[in-house]
């Protein structure tokens, strides 16, 4: 049992905190109760203890503790027929007993000698009776010893070794240091009793030791060979009173003077001893027990005969008489009668550990010998039976593994009223059938509803396009020429007129835009290649018109070139154009601007070895003759319909030939993206044409200047006007799109 | 208009309303005509690769024509072979030979765009900012000069927003940064009526596929 530092609680063993106000355990237990280092014996059995009346004293004594609580273990005889069997068995008879007394008892004559006797700080190789006595006791077992030496108890204690007279003599010196105490002790020795300091040191000496005695009818049957002689300690090879008790041997060391101290054994048992069944008697039942408790750090009397049994306190072991006929397990050890047993209710029978389970959970762990389960324990013992009582007592409570996959589900605690209501419900929820879902009937939507549906989803779209269509039938009135694009459309045809020569100029058109460009780019396309086919001057030679020669870097700049092409060469007023002659499409160098690069640095029919239309080389057609490098170009016109492209004519072409005349077209889109390059100097182009309106300038300057008419029907200005219209619309649309949350309060606006 | 051109028309007019369709939902019409696009403009282009390009060049590095420069011959021959090694890929243990011609081809690309960027972009429009203030044109450029200073404070972060003079930066450069904007919106304003144009442009041609139709 545990008690509780703060509220001063009984916790069970186990227990980590209390089971009252929760403080944690560690610190203290309860005194005189139990030691701080149990052996594994004891543990086992306060888990029977912990089991039975943990909830009440967790409880915080707010149930009643059972009967054997409150008595006491000092107070409660042990009875025969309330012992377990194994425990039935130990309680044998007075000859029995004795003969199962521990060694560390059997050589209570035996003087401290050699490690042990270094180790407990005797002086000297022998130390008599009286002065032992008084060595292996502590300062506060030596003022215990006062008290006890007048009861019964302190008079029976002869198998200690310590004849009574001798106590007091003993007692006479018990302030004299006889041991230099371990370091980890220091501190703790008036904390702990001195047994229990010295446990460590003992635990190191059994590990040398031989199994414990064996059973003590073995050993009287079984007849003693030389051999197991010469293996026997001198101290145990003598017969001493326990009869075969220290079969098993002992430390070497102990037994360099065993005739002298078996000699002086059986002078104390003829003379001053009394006999084993008053040793058995008189022996308190840690005592008795104490065989492996030697082991487990139990106290270890060093001496034989030196030092009597130290008197125990009331408060620390409980005092039980045992006589031979009453033997049986110590009345202090946790053992619930039968009739208290039943009083313990069925929960707590329920959470009692099982041992299984505990061997199972303990498995894995690196614990000491002393620590294990009885279970494990067996496993270590060897085929053959041994001699110690403590074994053979393990052999009685052998733990049946339970089988696998079939542990035994400890039973369910009893429920209160109202979980078991809520249980029986959960149960009828569980076992009732699944609810399917009902469907309403609905009426389907009408069609003007889905319709409605439809177009709330698309009513930006829709409203575009309304917007185009009212811009399809509203009348246009064509706009002005611009200004810098009537300049840009004066150097151009300036160009082409003040080439001299007989050859007429030589264009190099750059059809770098693709198909989704050609709302924009096709119109000015188609306006540029009319106004470079058409004849220079009519009047004076119909004939002569500029060489165009065009060129791509993208895929789809062959199709759109030879496209405008044939669209010039049909239209009224270009009789007589050529292919290979007035116009060759060199169709596209993959590459982009290291093509462009090329082009720079080689002939263009280097760059572009084959024509577009029949892929042909550039020296077959007579215009593939003229061309040459860049600088025999009159005029660069370069279409692009990205900002790429035209980057890279101006940074690659434009850059290396500042001088050459340059003119960009490209859709008004790409305006604000292009026009740093308009105004930076060595790159820019001598003008530029942007977008549709551009396009419709060029068809209405070149009908102005040439009477040249690309549309009758003048689609770009009706598309202009389109464009006015759907550019209001969607500016209308934005700030609807903006106002419409607003108006609608924060809540729309903060989505 | 002859029976070609007419067929042409046809076609061009059903993929324009199969595409459009896309305005009520996705259906697998448009999906035929995206994908007869996409595939029409790979065969297109690797048509007109290995037609006008490629072809042309091998035989004019392998069958030397009249005049023919035999070093320009053995560069082509070079380079068509430096462009086979692409094909390297398809095979794992000789895969290691892609490496060649993609470092040429990346190579040669960054020196021309970096050249290219900072002889033809970079120092030409940061000359074209260094406008004077004075005499004819001065206001306008003094707008851009401050639209640029405005600008490039709004993408100065290295100065804390604190005291007067951290203050007063931060309003600028949130002046800054309102131009931008203004900037990006024209941008996108541009982009917005260029689509509308392109969509005038096939309502044109539908009109006249209808015009064909009806009486």
């Amino acid at each position: 049992m545990i008690v509780c530092p703060k509220c001063r609680a009984l916790n069970p063993d186990g227990f980590l905190f209390c089971g009252r106000c929760g403080k944690p355990l560690r610190e203290e237990k309860e005194p005189g109760k139990e030691p701080e280092e149990i052996p594994s014996w004891l543990k086992e059995l306060g888990e029977g203890l912990a089991a039975g009346p943990g909830p009440a004293i967790r409880a915080g004594g707010g149930e009643e503790p059972p009967p054997w609580l409150e008595e006491g273990p000092a107070e409660e005889k042990a009875t025969p027929e309330g012992l377990p069997p194994w425990l039935a068995e130990e309680a044998a008879p007075a000859e029995e007993a004795a003969g199962e007394l521990p060694p560390w008892l059997v050589e209570e004559g035996a003087p401290i000698e050699g490690p042990a006797a270094e180790e407990m700080g005797v002086a000297g190789p022998v130390v008599g009776p009286e002065e032992g006595a008084g060595a292996g006791l502590p300062p506060w077992l030596a003022e215990e010893a006062a008290p006890a030496e007048e009861g019964p108890a302190g008079e029976e204690m002869p198998v200690a070794g310590a004849p009574r007279p001798e106590e007091e003599e003993a007692r006479a010196v018990p302030e004299e240091p006889v041991r230099a105490p371990e370091p980890w002790l220091e501190g703790l020795e008036e904390e702990l009793p001195a047994w229990l300091a010295m446990a460590e040191t003992e635990k190191r000496e059994a590990e040398v030791f031989p199994s414990w005695p064996g059973a003590p009818e073995a050993a009287a049957e079984r007849p003693t060979t030389p051999a197991e002689e010469a293996e026997i300690p001198a101290v145990t090879a003598e017969p001493v009173p326990s009869g075969a008790a220290g079969e098993a041997g002992l430390p070497a060391g102990w037994g360099q003077e065993a005739g002298q101290v078996a000699m002086e054994a059986e002078t104390w048992e003829e003379g001053v001893g009394p006999p084993a069944e008053e040793a058995a008697e008189a022996a308190p039942a840690h005592v008795e027990e104490g065989g492996p408790g030697e082991e487990a750090g139990l106290p270890a009397v060093p001496t034989e005969g030196a030092t009597p049994l130290p008197e125990v306190p009331h408060g620390e072991f409980p005092e039980v008489e045992v006589s031979a006929e009453e033997a049986g397990p110590a009345p202090w050890l946790p053992h619930v009668p039968e009739a208290e047993g039943e009083r313990v209710p069925d929960w707590a029978r329920a959470l009692q550990p099982q041992e299984s389970a505990q061997a199972s959970f303990l498995e894995g762990l690196e614990l000491p010998d002393w620590l294990r389960v009885e279970e494990e324990r067996v496993e270590e013992v060897p085929a053959e039976p041994t001699l110690s009582w403590l074994e053979r007592l393990g052999e009685e409570e052998e733990v049946k593994p339970a089988p696998v996959g079939t542990t035994a589900r400890p039973p369910l605690p009893p429920l209160s009223p109202a979980r078991r209501r809520a249980a029986d419900l959960f149960a009828a929820l569980v076992a009732a059938p699944e609810p399917v879902p009902q469907e309403r009937p609905s009426p389907a939507p009408s069609l003007l509803k889905r319709f409605f549906r439809w177009l709330s989803g698309r009513w930006p779209g829709l409203f575009l396009l309304g917007v185009l269509l009212v811009g399809w039938v509203l009348p246009s009135s064509p706009p002005e020429i611009a200004q810098e694009n009537w300049s840009v459309l004066e150097r151009i045809d300036q160009v082409l007129r003040s080439t001299a020569g007989e050859d007429p100029p030589l264009v190099l058109v750059a059809f770098d835009w693709d198909l989704h460009r050609a709302g924009e780019m096709h119109p000015l396309g188609t306006a540029l290649m009319r106004h470079l086919l058409r004849p220079i001057d009519p009047q004076r030679d119909p004939r002569k018109r500029p060489a165009v020669v065009a060129v791509s870097t993208t895929f789809q700049g062959g199709y759109i070139a030879q496209e405008v092409w044939e669209s010039a060469r049909d239209a009224s007023g270009y009789e007589g154009v050529a292919y290979g002659t007035d116009f060759l499409n060199l169709a596209m160098r993959p590459g982009g601007e290291s093509a462009l690069r090329l082009l720079t640095s080689q002939p263009v029919s280097a760059t572009f070895p084959v024509d577009h239309l029949f892929g042909q080389p550039v020296e077959y057609y007579a215009l593939g003759k003229r061309l040459g490098r860049l600088e025999g170009i009159d005029l660069l016109v370069v279409m692009a319909g990205e900002e790429s492209k035209a980057v890279a004519w101006l940074e690659q072409v434009r850059s290396r030939y500042p001088h050459l005349p340059c003119v960009l077209i490209a859709p008004a889109e790409l305006r604000p993206v292009l026009e740093p390059y308009m105004q930076a100097r060595g790159i820019s182009p001598d003008g530029a044409l942007w977008g549709l309106r551009a396009a419709f300038e060029y068809e209405d300057w070149l009908n102005r200047m040439s009477g040249i008419v690309v549309h009758r029907d003048l689609p770009l200005e009706k598309r202009l006007n389109v464009l006015a219209v759907a550019q209001l619309g969607l500016v209308a649309l934005v700030v609807l799109g903006n106002l419409l949350p607003l108006g609608g309060g924060m809540e729309g606006s903060g989505r | 208009m002859d029976s070609a051109q007419l067929a042409g028309m046809w076609i061009a007019a059903f993929l324009t309303l199969i595409v459009y369709s896309y305005l009520i939902g996705r259906n697998p019409l448009f999906r035929f005509a995206q994908h007869l696009f996409l595939g029409t403009a790979i065969g297109y282009a690797v048509l007109i690769v290995l037609q006008r390009f490629l072809a042309p060049e091998a035989m004019r590095a392998v069958v030397p024509g009249p005049g023919s420069d035999p070093v320009s011959r053995a560069m082509t021959v070079l380079g068509l072979l430096w462009g086979i090694l692409l094909f390297a890929w398809m095979y794992r243990p000789i895969r290691w030979l892609v490496s060649w011609p993609l470092a040429i081809a990346f190579g040669v690309g960054s020196a021309l765009a970096v050249g290219g960027a900072l002889m033809g972009t970079l120092i030409p429009q940061v000359g074209a900012t260094l406008l004077p203030l004075r005499g004819a044109g001065a206001a306008d450029n003094l707008i851009t000069v401050a639209i640029v200073l405005l600008g490039l404070l709004g993408l100065f972060f290295t100065v804390r927003r604190e005291g007067v003079l951290g203050k007063a930066l931060g309003g600028v450069a949130r002046l800054g940064r309102w131009s931008l904007l203004v900037a990006l919106g024209a941008f996108l304003g541009a982009r917005a009526i260029s689509l509308l144009n392109a969509v005038v442009e096939r309502l044109e041609f539908l009109g006249q596929w209808l015009g064909t139709i009806l009486p």
